[in-house]
């Protein structure tokens, strides 16, 4: 079949009313949670899946589809409007977005992102309707020993490119990976880390985690900085219509942005955040006005908010065709997958073509849905952060109580909740990143089956890593990420000692 | 209230916590009994590796901190009585969630969250806790066939 006529199936999934209906509500929290700060749409999706196990599959995977896509929209107007990005993936925006609001230039700064958001989306959605089969193709022909390699390379990738310091991100990825070995061992049946508690030995969630860091970890580090923060609320003046010369300097940074985000999300290389980047610095280096980039130059939030609605669109790509998430999101929609006991990979695409395809419609209806809810209604999203922050913050750790007691009903869970907060805290404080744990904390098992499965066959000879071609080249390459940050620093050093 | 006047300090006793949590690892794993070794690669092997990759992260870690010239950073304060605040609250509620029942535990840690955050208008805050918590309670218990415990409110 097709990807056309596949995607024309998908459309009459996504059309369903009830589907529309999903769709619109996942667009809506999304677009919310991305403008409130604490709360982001990893956090959503994990406090979610409890309330979604009753739903049908599709239905809840178009609800998170939304939630994602709508994160990325919203997160942008608290870039722009109180440098403060709801998400990582817009701390560059923040920089020239929140300069234009405080010219007054809001309005504009925030259409640019929104009308960049639509045409980075749509084009990238479009590019996942045919990349996604691709890569099935690939991963046919991908044994034990090629998806450990993947996995590997996912997790070196999240660490070297995340964040600024390599030996703090590794401690994440590894305790990410212990946190994942608490349990009972899926081949031999032996406990192993439980300590002998009975709770344990199904593992500690994934959504527990999720939420202890998110949520628990990230209330407890902002109470504990409340005083010493202020922030400032930029309102929205003037004309709220993009000149045609904002739209002349805009339509350029949105096209490269898409082209710059949706190959970087697609890569097991990891989330949103590099290709803002790498849109900024394109744009910097090809704009006639680099004297306005930090004093709000317009190229600067089209680019960046084009590449992270492409890079999310990307993300999707791996997540699907090889099960595997290059994302705190795509982390946890693969827990939502396995709540399911759906394994994403090459083989869901016939098992669950339905599904898929649905998802995929219903991201193109969701961007419509999204330039509509963001292009008028930005100054309602705006009241939103008038929500006073104590009630805000208390109403995260009550939704944080409730998604992690209704998983299982247990107490042991909550007390677990608030012992994971307090690791999150730390991290927080130690300057930690927090993402490439939940990263590992999914992909840790799956790798070890993966990694065990490969040795089983080649009956324990390490090279099997080796003597696959496609293998050993994944695993090279996860060596090279790993290296070039180390090398380039030390001719850096080299060149700055002398 | 805590000063961190350096990251240097926390840095060398995470890069030590990392390493024995390794260690440690390494030995708890060992005093599993072995299995029938039909595999190549047993329930050990994994936890084996991991382990050694976190006393390897933990002395890149130390080696990081110690590297830091200390001066160059600008201190960070943290309030530590919020942190203790949230935190009893939510051990509270792993005590008392299914003896005291949902609507009433939800809005003690709604209260004592907002109130560590700075807030002080106890009546609208506790009026917002109990919608939020009742309705939760309603959606969940007839709208989501998820029970949340009643406890002592029983209607």
């Amino acid at each position: 079949m097709s990807s056309i006529s596949a995607l024309l199936d998908g459309f009459s999934v996504a059309l369903a009313p009830a589907n529309l209906l999903w769709a619109s509500l996942g667009v809506f929290m999304g677009t919310a949670i991305g403008v409130l700060p604490g709360i982001g749409p990893a956090l959503t999706i994990a406090l979610l899946l409890p309330a979604t196990f009753s739903f049908e599959p599709s239905s809840a995977f178009i609800l998170f589809g939304g939630i994602y896509y709508g994160a990325v929209y919203g997160s942008s107007t608290t870039a722009i409007l109180l440098n403060t990005p709801g998400e990582t993936a817009s701390v560059v925006t923040a920089i020239d977005g929140h300069a234009m609001a405080k010219q007054g230039r809001g309005a504009q700064a925030l259409a640019t992102a929104a009308i960049g958001s639509f045409v980075a989306g749509t084009l990238a959605t479009a590019a996942l309707t045919f990349v996604a089969p691709a890569l099935v193709t690939l991963a046919l022909k991908f044994g034990p020993a090629e998806y450990f390699a993947l996995m590997v390379l996912a997790l070196v990738t999240v660490t070297s490119l995340l964040g600024t310091s390599l030996p703090r991100g590794f401690a994440s990825i590894f305790l990410g990976l212990a946190l994942g070995l608490v349990g009972m061992d899926v081949q031999t049946g032996q406990a192993r880390f439980t300590f002998g508690q009975l709770e344990l030995l199904d593992g500690v969630g994934t959504v527990i985690i999720a939420v202890g860091l998110f949520a628990v970890g990230e209330a407890l580090y902002v109470v504990a900085r409340e005083r010493f923060h202020r922030e400032e609320i930029y309102a929205i003046k003037g004309s709220v219509w993009m000149s045609r010369e904002d739209w002349r300097r805009s339509w350029k940074p949105w096209l490269r942005g898409t082209v710059i985000g949706f190959p970087i999300g697609a890569l097991p290389a990891g989330g949103a955040e590099i290709p803002t980047f790498l849109s900024y610095v394109t744009e910097k280096r090809l704009t006639k006005h680099p004297e306005e980039f930090g004093k709000g130059a317009i190229e600067a939030v089209a680019g960046p908010e084009a590449a992270n609605n492409a890079a999310v669109a990307g993300v999707l790509a791996p997540l699907l065709a090889l099960g595997l998430p290059t994302s705190a999101t795509a982390a946890m929609m693969l827990a939502a997958f396995q709540q399911y006991g759906i394994q994403p990979g090459p083989l869901l695409f016939q098992t669950n073509s339905q599904l898929i395809w649905g998802l995929l419609a219903s991201l193109y209806i969701g961007n419509v849905m999204l330039l509509v809810l963001n292009l008028p209604l930005a100054g309602l999203w705006v009241r939103l952060l008038l929500i006073p922050r104590p009630w805000l913050y208390g109403g995260i750790l009550v939704f944080a109580t409730l998604g992690v007691y209704t998983l299982d009903n247990s107490l042991f869970d909550v007390a677990l909740l608030w012992g994971i907060g307090m690791l999150g805290l730390a991290m927080r404080m130690l300057d930690v990143p927090v993402a490439p744990c939940i990263v590992a904390l999914i992909l840790g098992p799956m790798a070890e089956q993966h990694l065990r499965r490969a040795l089983s066959i080649s009956q324990g000879d390490p090279l099997v890593f080796v003597s696959s071609p496609l293998a050993a080249g994944i695993l090279g390459l996860a060596l090279a990420f790993l290296l070039v940050p180390l090398l380039l620093k030390l001719r850096q050093s080299q060149a700055v000692s002398p | 209230m805590l000063r961190m006047t350096s990251y240097k300090p926390y840095g060398v006793a995470f890069g030590a916590a990392l390493a024995l949590l390794g260690a440690a690892m390494i030995w708890v794993i060992s005093l599993l009994p072995d299995t029938a070794a039909y595999a190549a690669v047993g329930p050990k092997m994994f936890p084996r590796l991991v382990g050694g990759g976190l006393i390897l992260t933990g002395l890149a870690v130390i080696r990081e901190a110690m590297s830091i010239v200390p001066g160059d950073e600008d201190a960070i304060e943290y309030d530590v009585l919020p942190i203790l605040a949230i935190s009893a609250g939510l051990i509270f509620a792993a005590f008392a969630l299914e003896r005291l029942g949902w609507i009433l535990t939800a809005t003690v840690v709604f209260f004592v969250t907002a109130w560590a955050f700075g807030e002080r208008r106890r009546l609208a805050t506790i009026a917002i806790g109990l919608a939020l918590s009742g309705g939760t309670y309603l959606l969940f218990n007839y709208a989501l066939q998820l029970s949340l415990p009643a406890g002592i409110l029983r209607f």
